[in-house]
């Protein structure tokens, strides 16, 4: 669970998601923790939906990795899905201080194999971050709620119209 | 199919001259099979030729001349040689001073093998 | 009774705009925000719409109107310039492209866009009380002041209506007659390119952006500005007044200083003889025509594919510097109807050479460097 800095791991996040976004020619992409806290976003405008994705992005590769943990399939490293319109890409990676997970959405402007390809070095770029780099001490269960809104309120306020 | 595959990723990268061989998913951009040079990554050259391809497909048919039947992309350093028909596309890299002919034959037939 | 939006269509547009940002209900959001003054949102909202629906006209018009009010004149102007791009008969276009070129001086663009205007809406006041001026100013200083208005632009003459250069009043029969002489600063003037329209309801595709260089000091829009607007000395040679059939450069049509005497339509007319060769087009950074011109199967494909070679060259450039293959140095493509060359020429040029389909790859690519050879002494007899 992430410690309290969340507005300037925003602020580090935002150029390495906005060269994702442009390079692999996402149309979403939303990086959270494995708690489902929000880090960074690109694309969306409401709350309701990024804390949707969030959690749900969160699910997913707890799901994913405890599928892959019992099949003995080990790390799983991403989810495709090909909608008609939409395709999206789910993916872990590791870093010393914890997991994280990228979630993008794109359409026929772009390729699963350019989000994959980007998304790499993505990963890349984050883990170079000396604010990754470390272990995270605990965090009190109490403060779970807050630091999840206060991830959601750094997210979205910077770009967003409504933040004018 | 995996027959066909193979023989032909075979049949190209033994043409002097060829770095790396690569049938790629045009539309996902992944690799169906590949035989790679050194220092290569068939995730990169897939997914950049096949948005390269796809790309260069678009650009051709909004100035209205069709579909497009293949490139060939000059470097300093090689040549990158792609043809295919939307769903899959054969990719070759070469070296600068590749015999070119020769590879465009042997994509060529590559393309007519897959079909 | 409501005069606006209301909350309700305010918290739809933002959901579908969340779901996907091409959507078209980021045109009256992004309106809307624009009328609470929140002019920055609605900035942000609009680049990332146009992002998605490039092709959007009211997107980009809303985009003027935006960066209008943000001071931004030029980025207004470019804005304009593309939805006369899209849609080359839009009044709000060519209106907003009249008024910038007449607040800086530049009044053959300024008599082009408010004519065509004029032939969408004749009615409108602003306009036509625009040319009313424009057109005693022209007519008050007589002949020099047609070449020192043509030379007033980018300083590369153009071929102004025969209506301006007779310094007659009247509305234009066709708003675009002529091919614009670039010889002389070809790789600015060609950021004013000029279709010509044989018939007066022949749309053409008026697609001029404004270009870099040094323009004359911004004035007020109005009537006084233009009253007031220094004679400059005649530079160039006065046109002829023929010089209006379509298709043809006309003798004798003006020419800057030091141009040569090279027309940019024929600049690779010496390959034309060789039955292969479509055309050779060489285009600047974006996207806009230089010199040259090719026709496949019968049909111009100048302007198509000035569009989008381009953006094919960017990923081409992107794909090789991902790879680590060096430079890019050329791309041969093999179309259904052509076989086309595009290779770097210099700064952000891009030339492209067509031939018919089949022809000798060998033969294309020795071609390209014969067409190369010319575009560059094309480009150096240009620059005065």
């Amino acid at each position: 669970m992430r410690r309290a800095d969340i507005a300037r791991l925003n602020e580090l996040l935002r150029e390495p998601m906005r060269s994702f976004v442009r390079e692999a020619r996402a149309r979403i992409a939303l990086l959270v923790n494995a708690s489902g806290q929000v880090l960074a976003q690109h694309g969306f405008v409401g709350r309701y939906h990024v804390m949707n994705v969030a959690a749900l992005a969160a699910a997913t590769n707890a799901s994913a990795h405890a599928l892959a943990e019992i099949t003995g399939a080990g790390r799983w490293q991403y989810m495709h899905h090909a909608g008609r319109r939409w395709q999206l890409f789910l993916a872990p990676f590791v870093t010393p201080a914890e997991t994280l997970i990228l979630v993008a959405i794109f359409d026929e402007h772009s390729t699963l194999g350019l989000v994959e390809l980007f998304f790499q070095k993505l990963a890349a770029q984050v883990r170079a971050l000396p604010e990754f780099g470390e272990a995270l001490p605990a965090v009190n269960p109490a403060s779970f709620e807050q630091e999840l809104e206060a991830g959601l309120d750094r997210a979205l306020a910077p770009d967003q119209p409504g933040g004018g | 199919m995996s027959d066909a595959v193979a023989s032909t990723l075979d049949r190209l990268s033994h043409v002097p001259g060829v770095r790396s061989a690569l049938i790629v998913d045009a539309e996902a951009g992944v690799p169906v099979a590949s035989e790679l040079g050194m220092g290569a990554s068939a995730t990169a050259v897939a997914a950049l030729t096949a948005s390269l391809f796809r790309r260069t497909d678009e650009a051709v048919r909004q100035a209205a001349l069709g579909g497009l039947g293949s490139f060939q992309l000059e470097t300093e350093e090689g040549h990158l040689v792609v043809a295919g028909r939307r769903e899959l596309i054969v990719v070759v890299v070469a070296d600068r001073d590749a015999q070119l002919g020769l590879i465009r034959l042997e994509v060529d037939r590559a393309v007519e093998a897959l079909q | 009774m409501r005069n606006g939006p209301g909350t309700a269509d305010l918290q739809r547009w933002s959901e579908e705009v969340a779901r996907d940002p091409g959507s078209p209900s980021f045109l009256p959001l992004a309106e809307a925000y624009r009328r609470m003054g929140k002019t920055e949102a609605a900035l942000r909202l609009c680049l990332r719409g146009l992002e998605r629906c490039p092709g959007s006209v009211d997107g980009h018009l809303l985009l003027a109107r935006i960066y209008l009010e943000l001071g931004e004149r030029e980025r207004a102007a470019d804005e304009w310039a593309i939805t006369a791009r899209l849609d080359p008969d839009n009044f709000d276009a060519h209106r907003g492209l009249g008024f910038f070129h007449l607040e800086r001086g530049e009044y053959a663009s300024a008599g082009r866009h408010l004519e065509r205007a004029a032939l969408v809406r004749p009615g409108d006041p602003a306009v036509q009380e625009a040319l009313a001026v424009l057109r005693r100013h022209l007519a008050k200083s007589g002949g020099a002041s047609q070449t020192a208005a043509m030379a007033n632009g980018s300083g590369a003459p153009e071929l102004a209506p025969p209506e301006a250069r007779n310094g007659a009043g009247g509305s234009a029969p066709a708003p675009t007659t002529g091919r614009v002489e670039t010889a002389a600063q070809p790789r600015v003037a060609a950021a004013k390119r000029v279709e010509t329209a044989p018939q007066p309801t022949a749309p053409a595709a008026s697609a001029e952006r404004v270009d870099e260089v040094a323009q004359p000091p911004a004035r007020a829009a109005t009537a006084e500005a233009v009253e007031a607007a220094p004679q400059v000395t005649a530079a160039a040679q006065p046109t002829t007044g023929t010089a209006t059939a379509a298709g043809r450069s006309p003798a004798g049509a003006a020419k800057a200083p030091g141009a040569g005497g090279l027309d940019p339509a024929r600049v690779f007319e010496p390959l034309s003889k060789e039955a292969p060769f479509l055309g050779a087009l060489l285009l600047d950074g974006r996207g806009l025509i230089l010199a040259g011109s090719v026709r496949v199967g019968g049909t111009t494909r100048s302007e198509a594919l000035g569009a989008v070679v381009g953006p094919a060259a960017e990923e081409a450039a992107r794909t090789a510097a991902l790879l680590s293959i060096g430079r890019w140095r050329g791309i041969l493509i093999e179309t259904d109807r052509a076989l086309l060359h595009v290779a770097p020429l210099e700064e952000d040029l891009l030339l492209l050479v067509a031939t018919e389909c089949g022809t000798p790859v060998g033969w294309v690519l020795r071609t390209a460097e014969r067409a190369a050879e010319l575009a560059r002494r094309f480009l150096a007899e240009g620059v005065v």
